[in-house]
């Protein structure tokens, strides 16, 4: 059972904030919300201000409260910072997870998931400097993130240095998430696992960030979590293409190779983002990866896909339709779809609440279970 | 009877004010962009024999939205809306695709040049502004601003 719970701990395992859906609010890019241009990690000040003004609800504030005044106390601390310097931020997330509930394979359990704090220096006349950076408790002390890796109680999932000398160029340096596709929040995605561009895949690398007129572009060379034994490091290289079309839609393509002492993966997806205007948003992906063991040289391609919508129907509310595929060996012809809607809202600045139901459904005649479900409860608070 | 007149009036006008509807597309620094939107658009394009005129098509600043209320405001205040609450298009001239007009933001007026196609009974319409030109300054809120040029669509049925 400690297995078990172990596991879904760690594929469920989500990071703070990065949403592509935020497309539907006119955002094509994560830099204008987040330290990281390639999303999750700390907000910055604008983030913050969308967050207490646009994505979460007013419902609970009276009418005398203004946007302004939302905007001022979606600071650190329920204020607006007195200095330009330093950023903190906190998170808390807990989950109620219930798998295949009411039947005789149930469990269920509250997790905390994540709490961990947030902190980023801005240096430089024009904040050219920033060094960031998190530490938090991990949520499965009993086992180790990565592959090679210690156990630790508490750890760091990202932090490091950028420099951007121009609004268009930036360059960052440290452990950081794997760029490539569509950065999705579920890290059980079918898309995030086979590319191995998971929550806990985070690597020490170089990433480069254009950004100009229509075009967005990041480049990494990485060498592996230093803190693994040598041979597990995932050594490699990504980059992502996206283009704005139509002034408000994205889309992109993603390629990812790496390789460490046991096995070589390389990993290619096109993916887009519709902005279905009022804050509502289509996203999709789909792409094909190969591994191939180093021992015996057997290798296997797997082909997935993604499709979700978010629909806003007011302000603080959103409703999700997550379909995912995933051929795992693409010669072969079984295949799995995972299906299921969700709702995510956020009832006032600095909560998010949020309910998932996944039916995942192997379509194999190998198989004789093939359904199985999941119910998520998630809470979220940030200071 | 009248209630029927008056139900069948109503759903016209309703169906005649949708088509009408300005759209500026305002571009983000450093990244995406919004549209700020209002279908309250008072005035009427006239058909001739040559093409298209207007004498003079105005929109309400403060009855333009952008999606986010905070936003709403900022835009208000940047348009200047407490001084100068109209954003009108006058002297509208067109023919064969292209029009001439003068637009007044801010209390400037600015002529500027027009392509246009029509739809139907709609004349959809196309042209670029630049915020300096009518003495805006360049704005920014906690380190996302907005580009100078912004794209103007307007849709409008007419007579």
């Amino acid at each position: 059972m400690k297995t078990v719970i172990g596991f879904f701990l760690l594929i469920f395992s989500i990071e703070s904030w990065g949403y592509e859906n935020f497309i539907g609010h006119g955002y094509t890019s994560y830099l204008n919300c987040h330290y990281n241009p390639f999303g999750g990690g700390q907000l910055n000040d604008y983030g913050r201000a969308v967050s207490a003004t646009a994505i979460s609800s007013r419902e609970l504030y009276p009418d005398s409260v203004s946007e302004e005044q939302l905007a001022y106390v979606s600071g650190f601390l329920f204020r607006k910072p007195k200095q330009d310097i330093l950023r903190l931020q906190a998170n808390y997330r807990g989950f109620s997870l219930y798998n295949n509930p009411n039947s005789e394979n149930e469990t269920k359990r509250w997790m905390t998931m994540q709490s961990d704090i947030r902190g980023t220096l801005q240096l430089g006349k024009n904040k050219e400097w920033i060094i960031s950076g998190e530490y938090g408790r991990s949520p499965v002390q009993d086992f180790p993130l990565q592959e090679g890796l210690e156990k630790q109680d508490y750890y760091s999932r990202s932090y490091y240095v950028g420099y951007r000398p121009t609004p268009n160029f930036g360059i960052y340096a440290g452990l950081m998430d794997k760029v490539y596709g569509l950065r999705l929040i579920e890290h059980i995605a079918f898309s995030r696992q086979n590319p191995r561009v998971s929550q806990n895949d985070t690597t020490h690398g170089v990433t480069t960030h254009f950004i100009k007129d229509q075009w967005e572009i990041g480049l990494q060379g990485f060498v592996g979590h230093l803190d693994q034994e040598a041979p597990y490091r995932m050594k490699g290289g990504s980059f992502k293409i996206d283009r704005t079309i139509g002034g408000i839609h994205r889309i992109g393509i993603s390629a990812l190779t790496q390789k460490n002492d046991f096995q070589r993966i390389n990993s290619a997806s096109i993916h887009g983002k519709l902005n279905l205007k009022e804050g509502s948003a289509l996203l999709a992906e789909i792409g094909q990866t190969s591994k191939k063991a180093s021992g015996n040289g057997i290798s296997q391609d797997t082909r997935y896909g993604l499709l979700q919508t978010y629909l806003r129907p007011w302000r603080g509310v959103y409703f999700l339709t997550n379909i995912e595929y995933q051929k795992l060996n693409i010669h072969q012809d079984d295949y799995i779809i995972r299906f299921g809607p969700g709702l995510q809202i956020f009832p006032i600045q600095r909560m998010e609440l949020r309910a998932d139901l996944y039916n995942t459904r192997n379509f194999s005649k190998d198989n004789t279970r093939k359904d199985n479900w999941l119910f998520l409860l998630q809470t979220h608070f940030w200071l | 009877m009248k209630l029927l007149i008056l139900t069948l009036t109503l759903i016209f006008s309703l169906t005649t004010w949708a088509k009408n509807n300005v759209n500026i597309h305002v571009t983000l620094t450093p990244a995406g962009s919004f549209n700020a939107v209002t279908d309250k658009v008072r005035g009427k394009i006239v058909k001739t024999d040559t093409g298209f005129t207007a004498k003079r098509i105005e929109v309400n600043i403060q009855n333009i939205k952008t999606g986010i209320d905070l936003r709403d405001e900022h835009f208000w205040e940047h348009l200047n809306a407490k001084t100068h609450s109209k954003a009108t298009l006058t002297e509208l001239k067109g023919s064969n695709g292209n029009a001439t007009a003068i637009l007044q933001v801010n209390g400037v007026k600015v002529p500027v040049s027009i392509t246009y196609q029509e739809n139907g009974d709609v004349v959809d319409a196309n042209f670029k502004v630049k915020a300096s030109d009518f003495k805006l300054p360049p704005k920014s809120y906690l380190g996302v601003g907005v580009s100078d040029e912004v794209n103007i669509n307007v849709k409008m049925g007419y007579k």
